[in-house]
């Protein structure tokens, strides 16, 4: 079991060491624990976790010019750690709130898609969820993302080669056949 | 002509219409009596809603199956099964544990579908969606699955499973690649003349990048049932 202040020490961790396999792997401890307990908390570090990892893997996020930047976030993600461990909720909601507006301004500098890193994020993270197992509606109510972007994402992945089909095909047409023709 | 009825979910009209083959409803209801039935809670979802947002991303979607409804291809029922739902999600949720803790997989939208298949005694349904298919179909596969996921031991309640299961039992599920498939042993795309099986195949991974659960497997098996 993963609790807040551990999955919070993970981000700041991996954020710290500029490290974004860390920060990957933080990320994934974080969704799989949330799919078990979901919370609002755990549903926004597994995004932000996942954000990070991207900045972290972009050169041009990681320049001086944003060196002050990355001291803020720092800064942030060990406010975090520390309301945690203080349980102290109202301030760890205020300060994922002001983490969210610090990443996203590194973002607006150099915007360059329709889509920007923290709704990638929500994105990946539904499709996570979906591909894990949890199905689309719920996936798609957990994340708030909507059931049509998660299908186009997953539609391009391999997450239909990784589970067990169901029925065969031939049994699957036979019935389909037997719905639509009457056969 | 006997009506054929087919309830569809949601995820099967967002990969019909955004791989521009929504044209098949109306071809199973012209060319063979099928009649395709959509809760309210899927038009909101795959029309009303889409048509609200501002970015009008998913606008055109939306509108292709507000024609289809307009011109009776999709009939909108109204059936309230609220209750019944969320038993039966209760239920599903309640089948796999990890770590101790409940894995809830399914959620009152897909739910619904199954209770009102009962309900309206349409046992043919249109899904293309995953994880509620797998669960109708083969829930030992989801277990296997869950356990490669959560790197975890999944338990399984066999008692809430064989309940789960009794309740689904007469339901069978389709994806939009069968009824691609079915249209195209049927002539749907004959105009492409002795292109006609390339253009099924291309339209059989069109419908995957679209979302339809159909693994690359399975594309390459209905390639081979495809007879040029």
């Amino acid at each position: 079991m993963l609790d807040l202040p551990t999955a919070a020490k993970l981000v700041r961790d991996a954020f710290r060491t500029r490290n974004q396999r860390k920060m990957r792997k933080a990320n994934d401890k974080i969704m799989r624990e949330w799919v078990l307990s979901p919370s609002k908390e755990l549903y926004q570090l597994s995004v932000y976790s996942y954000v990070l990892a991207k900045m972290l893997s972009k050169p041009r996020f990681m320049g001086r010019t944003y060196s002050g930047k990355h001291k803020e976030i720092d800064s942030l993600l060990s406010r975090l750690v520390s309301f945690a461990q203080k349980n102290n909720q109202t301030e760890f909601s205020k300060t994922l709130l002001t983490l969210k507006n610090s990443i996203q301004d590194v973002e607006s500098s150099d915007a360059r898609y329709i889509k920007n890193m923290m709704e990638k994020g929500r994105l990946k993270t539904a499709a996570t969820l979906y591909a894990q197992g949890i199905s689309l509606s719920a996936a798609s109510e957990m994340t708030g993302v909507e059931k049509q972007e998660i299908m186009d994402y997953a539609g391009k992945t391999l997450m239909f080669d990784r589970m067990g089909e169901g029925e065969d095909l031939p049994k699957r047409l036979k019935k389909a056949k037997k719905m639509l023709l009457g056969d | 002509m006997k009506s054929k009825y087919v309830l569809c979910d949601a995820s099967s009209l967002i990969s019909l219409t955004s791989s521009c083959l929504d044209g098949l409803l109306p071809f199973f209801l012209e060319k063979f009596g099928v009649r395709f039935l959509i809760p309210k809670s899927v038009e909101y979802e795959a029309v009303t809603r889409p048509l609200s947002f501002k970015s009008k991303i998913h606008s055109f979607s939306a509108l292709r199956i507000k024609d289809l409804i307009h011109d009776q291809v999709i009939e909108v029922v109204s059936e309230n099964a609220e209750e019944e739902t969320k038993a039966l999600m209760a239920l599903g949720n309640s089948i796999f544990h990890a770590r101790g803790r409940t894995v809830r997989l399914i959620h009152m939208g897909e739910t619904e579908m199954l209770v009102l298949a009962n309900r309206l005694q349409v046992p043919s349904l249109l899904m293309d969606e995953r994880t509620t298919r797998i669960l109708v179909e083969d829930p030992i596969s989801m277990k296997k699955h869950l356990q490669k996921e959560f790197r975890a031991n999944i338990l399984m309640n066999k008692k809430h499973l064989l309940d789960f299961s009794s309740k689904v039992k007469d339901l069978d599920v389709i994806r939009s690649t069968e009824l691609l498939y079915i249209a195209y042993e049927n002539g749907f795309l004959r105009h492409f003349n002795d292109i006609e099986k390339d253009a099924a195949e291309a339209a059989l991974y069109n419908l995957k990048y679209a979302g339809c659960a159909v693994s690359f497997n399975e594309l390459k098996e209905y390639a081979k049932l495809m007879v040029r």
